[in-house]
C-alpha cells in the first residue's frame, strides 16, 4: 500500500474517532464518493473501432468516480451514452464527442484544490446570467461570508448555468434534483468533502438565514448521523484526495470559545 | 487336506483383513481428507441396507443447513469391522456387524448426537449437544469414561431440544492419541476448546480465553465475539483448525491450545463447517458444495472457488461436483490441473486404494486411476439419492438422504436384507393422563414428568397431545430401559425424552415447561423450598401448570409450603388425588411491547423491570427467519404481549412462544404482501436464492418511515390488509372479523394505533408528489413521503367497529407523530419534514395548515391546536410527567430531511414550551423517565441539558455516553438497558457505566429486534438475506442470569487530573464496573481505544493465562480473577498528569487466582507497594486451597502522589497477578511537583 495512502487511512482513522470532527474535515477524510455509471447502448456487436473508442473512453475515465459499462439492446435505433448516479438518471450523449470534459473541468479543479486546502466548504453560485436575479443571492452570500467568524475559509465561485465550458458541471449540478433543470432561478450549492454538494438555495430561498444554516451544518459535530448518511450528492470529478491540508476550521473554533462550538 | 484348505482360507482372510483399514473418524483422518489406503475390490455387491428416518438437520433456514451440514445425513465411521452411527433424534449412538447390520450395541446420551463419531484404539467417542464428551468401548458400547465440556450442569433449550447451556458440538479429531473437541456455540456464553488423552480423558489442554476476545467482526466493527466452534474439526500440519459454524475455521496451536488466527471479518461472505486439509493448505465450505483454499500457515485465502468438497490424496486433490477433477497442489501452492472426468460427484467423492466413488442422484461410480487416468470401473444406479460414502474394512458404505444405509461387499449375497425402524404407533389407555389433559387443557409446548412409574401417562400424553416431553427419574437404570422402550415403539425425544432427577433443577429452564406433571411427590423432597421455587419458576408464565399427584395429608402440606412460599402468579387448586398450581399471568415486573416503539406514546422504551445485565441465553433456534421480512426493508418491530412474540413477514404473521421460541400459530394473507410491497421490501429481493452470496434486499426506509401496518393487544392482532383491518385471535391466529372505514372512496389504510378500547385508523395514505412524477419518487426509495401520512384519522371501538369520530388532515397526519396518552390523542399535520426544509431552500413559503392536536382521544374534541413551531416528524408521550416531545425521526435508513437538529418539549399542565433546543440526535428520542437517550449521548427531558454522570475514575462530572459500533437498527431501552446492533448485538447496562457490552455469537436485526417484554430480551432472527459470517443466525432469547459474563468497552478517556478509584483488570477482553463502582479497565489494552492512563510494567517471562469467569470459584468478581499475567516483576500506574500533585492514602485491593496446575509451594512470590512489602513468601494455591479460586488481598492507607508502584519478586515459580484495585480513602495532601 502507498504509505501516504496508508497515512491518510490511518489519519482519517484517528479522525474518525474523535467526538469533536466537524462535518466538513469528517467528509473529507472519510466519505468515499460515490459511483457514477456511464453505458454505452449499442444494438450490433461492438466493432474493433467501437471498441477502441470505449476503451479509451474508459481509460481516459478511470480515474474518476465512475464506472462504465456496455450494455446491448435490440429495440434501439442508433448507439448513445447514458450516466447514472444511483440508479438516477442523469444525462444522455449521443456521440462520444460529448463525452470530453466529463469528469474534470477547470472550475472543479478549482474547487476540488480548495477543499484539499482545508477550506471549509465552496459556496457555488450558479447564475442565470440574468443580472436582476443574480444579484440578491449573491449579495446574501457576500453579506454572510463578511460576517460570519468562518468568512475566510470558505471559497466563494460563480458559475453561469450556460457556461460552454463548463456545461457537464452545471448539467451535473442541475441533477441533483428532479426539477432544477426547469427552474430559472440562481442557485447556490454548498460544495464540501470530497467534492459533495448539498441540495441548494434557490431563488428567494438564498437568504442569509439559510446560507448560515448551511455552514451550521459543515461547522457541527460530525454525529454518527451524518457519518451514516453523508448526505449530499457527490459531484463528478477525477479523483485525488490523498494528503489534504488540516482543516483550518478547527483553529477558529478553539481560538474562539465564544463561538459556542 | 481340508485343514491345509482352511489354513490357506484364514491366511487369505488375515491376508486382507491385514489391509483393510477402519474409517475411524469423518472423511477417514485427521485431516478430513476422505481418502483410505484401503483397496476394495473391483466388483462390489449390494449385502445388506437398514432403512432409520430421514435426519432432522439441526438448524433451520436454507443458509445456515448448508452451512453446517454435520447433522443432516448419517455419517459413519467404521472400525474392526463395527458401523457407528450417532442419532440426532434418539439421543444414542449404535454399532452395526459390518458383514450383516445386526445391531450389537446402543448407548443413550442426555442430548442429540449431532456431530460425527470418532474410533480410536479401541474405543468410540463423541460429544452430544448435553455437553459431554463419551468413550464407549467399541466391543460392547459400555462407558469408559465421560467428561463434561461445558462448565456447569446448566440446561436450555436449543434448536428444540432441552440441552446443555454449553452444547459440545465440535466434531472430534484425533492426532496422536490426542482428542481434539469444543463445548459452546455462542462467545457471550464462554468457548471451551479441548485437547484431551484417548485413553484416560484427562485434559491436556483446554482454551476457554478466546471467546470473549474483541475482534473485528464481519462489516469490519469490533465486538467480543470470537470463534464459536461448531462443526468437524481438522487439523493441519501443527494447526488446529476449529470449525466456526458459518465461518472460515480459526486456527490453533496443536500442541498449546493458543490461538493463532480467526479471520472472521476479513473472509467476509464466505466460511462453513466443513474443512479438509493436509499439512500446507485447507479447504474451507462457500455456498453449495464449492470450497475457497486456505494458506494453513496464515488462514489467508489462496483461491476462490477452488471446486467442490475435495478428497486429498498428498498434494492430489481431486475435486468433486458435475464432473470428477485432478489437480496438483505445488511447492508455491498453486493447484495443476491433471485431469477430469465426467462421472458425475455431485454429492459426494471418495478415494480408497487407487479408486474413486463418486456418488451423485442416480447412484455410485467407481473410477479406477490407471496410470494417472481415471478409467470408469462400474456404476450402481439406487433408488435413492447417495449423499455420502465411506469405504472400510472390504466394504463400500453408502448413505442417503433418507436416512437409509446400504452396504457393498466383495461377494454377492442370494437376499439382500432391508431393515427398517418400526412406525410409531402409541394408543395407550389412561384415565390419569386423560383427567390432566381435560383438566389443563394443555396439549401443546414443552412438557416436564418428575417420575416415569406410570408409562401409560407416558404415552398418553404423547399420543394425544403435541407436547414435547422431558421425562425426570431417579433411577438410571429405569431412564436407560425406557429410553429403549419408547426407541422401540419409534417415540423420537423431541417428543420424548428421558433424564435423570437432579435435586438441584439446575436441568430446568426458566419459563420453559407448559404442563408439569409430578406422578411421584417424593420427587418434591418432602416440599422442599428451594425444589418447589425452581419448579416453578421452570413453569411458563400466563397458565403453565403443574399437577402433583396427591393425597391426604401430602396435599394440604403441599398446599401449605406453596401458600407459604407466596410465589407470584401461583394460584392453587386441588382435588381428591391432585394439587394444581397454576402460574397465571405475566411475572412480577414484566411488561409487554406492542407498537412500532413500545407503545402508542412512543416512548421506545420498555417498562420491563426483571431484564438486566448479565444476561444469559434462555433458549435458542427452532425457528424459522423464512417468516420474517428481509432485513434491510426495515420491516416493523415484533411485538410482545401475554408470552407471545408477533411478528411479520412477507405475506403472514406468525405468534411464536416468547419462552421456548416455539411457533403458536402462522396466518397467511392473501394480499398482505400488495401492503408490505415497496414498502418493507422491494424488487432486489431475489427470493429464489438464499444461498447467493448477492442474496439481499436493498436498503428501504419501511417501518422507520411508514410505521407499522399491525398492532398486538391482548385479545387480537390488529391487521391492516389494503382496505381492511383484520382482527385476529391472539391465540390462535384465527380470522375473528375485518372492519373497514365504510368509506367508497377508502383505497388503503395507513395509520395503525390502539389505545384502551379505541382502534385509531388512517384513512388513505397522503399524496404528496404530484401522480406524474410519482413513479421518479418512489424509485427514490428514501423520498418516498407518501407512505408516511394519513389522509385522515378515523377512531373506532375496536371490539365492535364503530365508528366513534374522524378528522381530516389539512396536509397529512404523520404516522410516526401519531400517538395517544392520558386520554389524549396528539398528531402532528403537516407536510413530510424534507417537502418543508426543500420549499424553505426555495424561499417558497410554507403552506398554511400545518398543525399540532391534541384531542380528545374519546370524543375528538379539540383540546389545543399548535401552529407555530411546527416541524418534524416525531411525537413521543411522557405520562409521568406530561411532557410531550416534538422532534425529527432519525436513524440509519430514514427518510430524506429527518435528521435530528431540533427538539421541542411542551408542558401539558400549561400547554406551553418547556424548553426548545437545537440538539443533534440520530435516534428516535427515547423516553426514560426524565431522561432522553438517543444515540451515544442523553438529554435531560426536564431541561433538554446534556446528560453528565460521575466519571468513577476521578469522581469528576463527566458527559453521559457511549460509542456504538456498526449497526443499521435504532437502539430501544427498556428499565435496566439500551439495547441494539453494535457489530454483533449489544447493550448498555443502564446501572453501571461500562460502556457498550456485546452479547457476541450472533448479530441482532436491522430492524431493532432486540426488545426487552415479558422478563426476556427477546431477540427474534431478523437477519433474513444477511449472508454475513457471523457465529450464530438463530432466534433467541436472554434472561438476566447473575453468574453469567459480560465485557464492555467503556470507551473511557481519562483527562489526567488524581485518580480516586481504579481498577486494573490484567489481560481481561474487556472493561466492567463492580457493584463498589470501581470501573475495572483492562490491562493491556484490547478492546476500543486506550484510556490515556499510563501503566509501566517491567516483567521476565511475561506470559497472559484466561479462563472463563464461570471456571472461577468467586462470590463477587469471577471476572477479574480469571485472567492473569504472569511475570510481572514491576508494574507503575500513574494517578495524575496535573503540575501540582497531591499525596492521598489510598487502599489498594490486589485479586489473585492460581490458573495454572500448581501444588502448594511451586509458586511463592513477595509483593510490595510502594516500596513497603506487604506480602512475604506468598503463595496463592497455598493459601486459595484449589486452582482458579479468588483471592483478595486488601492493604489500606497507601501513600502515593503521581505514581503507585507495585514491585513483586519471585522466590519460587513466577509471578502471577489478575487485578489491582485503588480505592482513594482521604483527602488528598498537598505535595508539589
Amino acid at each position: 500500500m502507498n504509505r501516504k495512502y496508508f497515512a491518510l487511512i490511518l489519519l482519517a482513522g484517528l479522525i474518525s474517532m474523535a467526538c469533536t470532527t466537524r462535518v466538513s474535515e469528517w467528509i473529507l477524510l472519510n466519505g468515499l464518493p460515490s459511483q457514477y455509471t456511464l453505458v454505452y447502448f449499442h444494438n450490433k456487436p461492438l466493432s474493433e473501432s467501437i471498441k477502441n473508442q470505449n476503451q479509451k473512453l474508459a481509460e481516459r475515465i478511470s480515474t474518476a468516480n465512475i464506472n462504465f459499462r456496455t450494455v446491448k439492446r435490440q429495440e434501439i435505433a442508433k448507439p448513445y451514452y447514458e450516466l447514472y448516479y444511483k440508479d438516477r438518471f442523469f444525462s444522455k450523449y449521443m456521440t462520444n464527442e460529448e463525452l470530453k470534459g466529463l469528469t474534470s473541468s477547470p472550475l472543479r479543479k478549482k474547487i476540488a484544490a480548495e477543499l484539499m486546502a482545508g477550506k471549509l466548504c465552496v459556496m457555488l453560485y450558479l447564475k442565470t446570467d440574468n443580472d436582476d436575479k443574480d444579484e440578491k443571492g449573491l449579495n446574501a452570500l457576500h453579506n454572510v461570508i463578511a460576517s460570519s467568524p468562518f468568512g475566510n475559509i470558505i471559497t466563494v465561485v460563480e458559475l453561469s448555468r450556460n457556461s460552454k465550458d463548463e456545461h457537464h458541471f452545471a448539467s451535473l449540478l442541475l441533477n441533483i434534483e428532479d426539477d432544477l433543470v426547469d427552474i430559472q432561478e440562481p442557485m447556490l450549492f454548498g460544495v464540501f468533502g470530497r467534492f459533495k454538494a448539498l441540495e441548494p438555495l434557490l431563488g428567494k430561498g438564498i437568504s442569509e438565514e439559510n446560507i448560515n444554516l448551511m455552514l451550521d451544518y459543515f461547522t457541527a459535530e460530525c454525529s454518527c448521523l451524518i457519518k451514516d448518511n453523508l448526505p449530499g450528492t457527490d459531484i463528478l470529478f477525477t479523483d485525488n484526495w490523498e494528503n489534504p491540508q488540516t482543516a483550518l476550521v478547527n483553529k477558529i473554533i478553539d481560538d474562539n470559545p465564544m463561538l459556542g462550538y | 487336506m481340508r485343514v491345509f484348505i482352511s489354513l490357506i482360507l484364514c491366511l487369505v482372510a488375515l491376508q486382507s483383513e491385514a489391509q483393510f483399514h477402519d474409517w475411524s473418524m469423518w472423511r477417514f483422518d485427521h485431516g478430513r481428507s476422505a481418502s483410505t489406503p484401503e483397496q476394495l475390490a473391483d466388483n462390489l455387491h449390494l449385502q445388506w441396507q437398514v432403512q432409520y428416518s430421514p435426519r432432522i438437520p439441526v438448524w433451520d433456514d436454507p443458509l445456515n443447513q448448508n452451512l453446517m451440514q454435520f447433522d443432516r445425513l448419517f455419517e459413519p465411521i467404521v472400525a474392526d469391522n463395527k458401523i457407528f452411527l450417532g442419532f440426532n433424534d434418539q439421543d444414542k449412538v449404535i454399532a452395526l456387524d459390518i458383514n450383516s447390520g445386526k445391531e450389537l450395541w446402543q448407548y443413550y446420551t442426555d442430548g442429540p448426537v449431532r456431530m460425527p463419531l470418532a474410533a480410536n484404539n479401541g474405543n468410540i467417542y463423541f460429544t452430544s449437544d448435553d455437553g459431554n464428551l463419551y468413550c464407549l468401548n467399541a466391543d460392547n458400547g459400555s462407558l469408559t469414561w465421560k467428561l463434561s465440556l461445558a462448565p456447569a450442569p446448566n440446561k436450555l433449550l436449543g434448536n428444540k431440544r432441552l440441552i446443555s447451556m454449553w452444547p459440545a458440538r465440535g466434531g472430534i479429531v484425533i492426532k496422536d492419541d490426542i482428542i481434539y473437541t469444543a463445548a459452546s456455540i455462542f462467545p457471550m456464553m464462554g468457548t471451551f476448546i479441548y485437547a484431551i488423552n484417548a485413553e484416560t480423558g484427562e485434559i491436556v489442554w483446554k482454551n476457554e480465553g478466546t471467546g470473549s476476545n474483541y475482534i473485528l467482526q464481519p462489516h469490519r466493527s469490533p465486538a467480543f465475539a470470537d470463534v464459536a466452534p461448531q462443526g468437524s474439526f481438522a487439523i493441519s500440519g501443527d494447526r488446529l483448525l476449529v470449525a466456526g459454524g458459518r465461518s472460515v475455521p480459526a486456527a490453533f496451536d496443536l500442541k498449546t491450545g493458543e490461538q493463532l488466527y480467526y479471520h472472521l471479518s476479513a473472509s467476509g461472505k464466505t466460511g462453513g463447517a466443513f474443512s479438509c486439509g493436509n499439512d500446507e493448505v485447507f479447504f474451507n465450505h462457500h455456498r453449495e458444495r464449492v470450497t475457497y483454499m486456505y494458506d494453513s500457515q496464515t488462514g489467508l485465502p489462496l483461491l476462490e472457488d477452488a471446486g467442490e468438497y475435495p478428497v486429498l490424496d498428498g498434494n492430489t486433490i481431486y475435486f468433486s461436483g458435475t464432473k470428477v477433477e485432478a489437480s496438483e497442489l505445488d511447492v508455491e501452492k498453486n493447484l495443476n490441473k491433471l485431469w477430469d472426468s465426467n462421472v458425475s460427484a455431485t454429492n459426494d467423492l471418495i478415494k480408497a486404494g487407487d479408486c474413486l466413488y463418486a456418488a451423485d442422484s442416480s447412484g455410485i461410480t467407481a473410477i479406477k486411476i490407471v496410470d494417472n487416468e481415471p478409467q470408469e470401473l462400474w456404476t450402481h444406479k439406487t433408488e435413492e439419492p447417495i449423499e455420502r460414502l465411506v469405504a472400510s474394512n472390504g466394504k463400500l458404505i453408502a448413505v442417503t438422504g433418507d436416512g437409509e444405509i446400504l452396504v457393498f461387499g466383495d461377494t454377492p449375497v442370494s437376499e439382500v436384507s432391508l431393515q427398517k425402524q418400526p412406525d410409531s404407533k402409541i394408543a395407550c389407555l389412561s384415565l390419569f393422563g386423560k383427567r390432566i389433559i381435560r383438566k389443563t387443557d394443555i396439549t401443546s409446548g414443552y412438557g416436564v414428568v418428575l417420575g416415569t412409574q406410570n408409562i401409560r401417562l407416558l404415552k398418553k400424553l404423547v399420543s394425544k397431545t403435541s407436547l414435547s416431553l422431558i421425562a425426570f427419574d431417579d433411577d438410571p437404570e429405569r431412564i436407560s430401559y425406557l429410553r429403549e422402550y419408547f426407541d422401540d415403539l419409534g417415540v423420537k425425544a423431541d417428543r420424548l425424552s428421558f433424564q435423570n432427577f437432579d435435586e438441584t433443577a439446575s436441568f430446568l429452564p426458566k419459563y420453559f415447561s407448559s404442563l408439569t406433571v409430578i406422578t411421584d411427590p417424593s420427587y418434591l423432597k418432602d416440599n422442599d423450598p428451594d425444589l418447589l421455587n425452581a419448579i416453578f419458576e421452570s413453569t411458563r408464565p400466563y397458565d403453565g401448570k403443574i399437577w402433583v399427584k396427591a393425597r391426604g395429608k401430602a396435599k394440604g402440606s403441599l398446599m401449605n409450603t406453596v401458600a407459604d412460599l407466596d410465589l407470584y402468579g401461583a394460584q392453587l387448586s386441588k382435588s381428591w388425588r391432585h394439587v394444581l398450581i397454576s402460574r397465571t399471568g405475566a411475572l412480577e415486573g414484566a411488561s409487554d411491547w406492542t407498537h412500532n416503539y413500545g407503545d402508542i406514546a412512543n416512548t421506545v422504551k420498555s417498562d420491563d423491570e426483571i431484564v438486566k445485565a448479565p444476561l444469559g441465553i434462555l433458549w435458542f433456534g427452532g425457528n424459522s427467519n423464512m417468516d420474517v421480512l428481509p432485513r434491510h426493508g426495515h420491516g416493523p418491530s415484533e411485538q410482545v404481549i401475554d408470552g407471545r412474540l408477533i411478528i411479520q413477514g412477507i405475506n403472514s404473521i406468525t405468534a411464536r412462544d416468547v419462552y421456548t421460541g416455539r411457533m403458536i400459530w402462522q396466518k397467511e394473507f392473501e394480499n398482505l404482501d400488495e401492503d408490505t410491497w415497496l414498502v418493507y421490501y422491494d424488487e432486489t429481493y431475489d427470493e429464489e436464492n438464499p444461498l447467493d452470496t448477492k442474496y439481499n434486499q436493498v436498503h428501504l426506509p419501511g417501518a422507520n418511515a411508514r410505521g407499522t401496518n399491525y398492532i398486538a393487544t391482548k385479545e387480537y392482532v390488529y391487521v391492516i390488509e389494503g382496505t381492511n383491518c383484520h382482527l385476529l385471535d391472539i391465540k390462535t391466529g384465527e380470522l375473528v372479523k375485518s372492519i373497514s372505514t365504510g368509506d367508497v372512496n377508502t383505497e388503503k389504510l395507513g395509520y395503525i394505533g390502539v389505545y384502551d378500547s379505541l382502534l385509531i385508523l388512517g384513512n388513505n395514505f397522503s399524496k404528496f408528489y404530484n401522480p406524474d412524477t410519482l413513479e421518479e419518487s418512489k424509485k427514490q426509495k428514501f423520498n418516498n413521503f407518501d407512505i408516511t401520512a394519513s389522509k385522515e384519522l378515523i377512531i373506532m371501538d375496536r371490539f365492535t367497529g364503530d365508528e366513534l369520530w374522524n378528522i381530516k388532515a389539512n396536509h397529512g397526519f404523520i404516522h410516526n407523530a401519531v400517538i395517544a396518552g392520558d386520554g389524549k390523542l396528539f398528531c402532528l399535520d403537516k407536510l413530510p419534514q424534507n417537502l418543508e426544509t426543500k420549499l424553505k431552500r426555495r424561499g417558497e413559503s410554507q403552506p398554511s395548515g400545518s398543525r399540532m392536536l391534541y384531542l380528545n382521544i374519546k370524543t375528538g374534541e379539540k383540546l389545543h391546536e399548535e401552529t407555530s413551531n411546527i416541524f418534524g416528524s416525531w411525537l413521543g408521550y411522557s405520562s409521568e410527567y406530561q411532557l410531550l416531545i416534538q422532534a425529527n425521526r432519525p436513524s440509519r435508513d430514514m427518510l430524506t430531511g429527518e435528521e435530528g437538529k431540533r427538539m421541542i418539549v411542551y408542558n401539558l399542565k400549561s400547554n406551553e414550551i418547556l424548553w426548545d433546543k437545537p440538539v443533534y440526535y440520530s435516534n428516535p428520542p427515547i423516553i426514560s423517565g426524565d431522561k432522553i437517550y438517543t444515540s451515544e449521548e442523553g438529554f435531560s427531558l426536564l431541561t433538554g441539558e446534556e446528560l453528565y454522570e460521575k466519571d468513577l475514575i476521578t469522581g469528576e462530572d463527566l458527559k453521559w455516553n457511549f460509542k456504538r459500533e456498526y449497526g443499521c437498527g435504532y437502539i430501544v431501552a427498556s428499565e435496566h438497558l439500551l439495547t441494539f446492533r453494535s457489530a454483533s448485538a449489544g447493550f448498555v447496562n443502564l446501572n453501571a457505566s461500562e460502556g457498550t457490552a456485546s452479547l457476541g455469537g450472533f448479530k441482532s436485526g436491522c430492524t431493532a429486534n432486540l426488545i426487552v417484554a415479558n422478563g426476556v430480551l427477546n431477540s427474534p432472527d431478523y437477519t433474513r438475506t444477511c449472508q454475513c459470517a457471523y457465529q450464530n443466525q438463530t432466534s433467541l432469547a436472554l434472561v438476566n442470569m447473575p453468574w453469567m459474563t459480560y465485557w464492555g468497552n467503556s470507551n473511557y478517556k481519562w483527562n489526567g487530573t488524581q485518580i480516586k478509584q481504579l481498577g486494573l483488570n490484567l489481560n481481561a477482553p474487556g472493561d466492567r464496573t463492580s457493584d463498589q463502582s470501581t470501573l475495572w479497565l483492562e490491562f493491556p489494552n484490547v478492546a476500543g481505544e486506550s484510556t490515556g492512563i499510563p501503566v509501566k510494567i517491567d516483567t521476565v517471562n511475561y506470559y497472559e493465562i484466561r479462563k472463563e469467569p464461570i471456571s472461577i470459584n468467586s462470590e463477587n468478581t469471577p471476572w477479574i480473577s480469571a485472567s492473569s499475567i504472569g511475570g510481572i516483576r514491576s508494574l507503575e500506574i500513574t494517578l495524575s498528569k496535573e503540575p501540582t500533585v497531591e499525596d492521598a492514602f489510598y487502599s489498594v485491593n490486589l485479586y489473585f487466582s492460581e490458573p495454572e496446575k500448581m501444588k502448594k509451594g511451586e509458586r511463592v512470590f513477595d509483593v510490595s507497594i510502594q516500596d513497603m512489602k506487604v506480602l512475604e513468601n506468598f503463595d496463592i494455591i497455598g493459601e486459595a486451597g484449589s486452582e482458579d479460586k479468588e483471592l483478595v488481598k486488601s492493604f489500606p492507607g497507601i501513600k502515593a502522589g503521581r505514581t503507585l508502584t507495585i514491585d513483586m519478586i519471585p522466590r519460587k515459580g513466577n509471578t502471577m497477578l489478575s487485578g489491582i484495585e485503588l480505592i482513594r480513602e482521604s483527602s488528598p495532601l498537598t505535595q508539589n511537583q
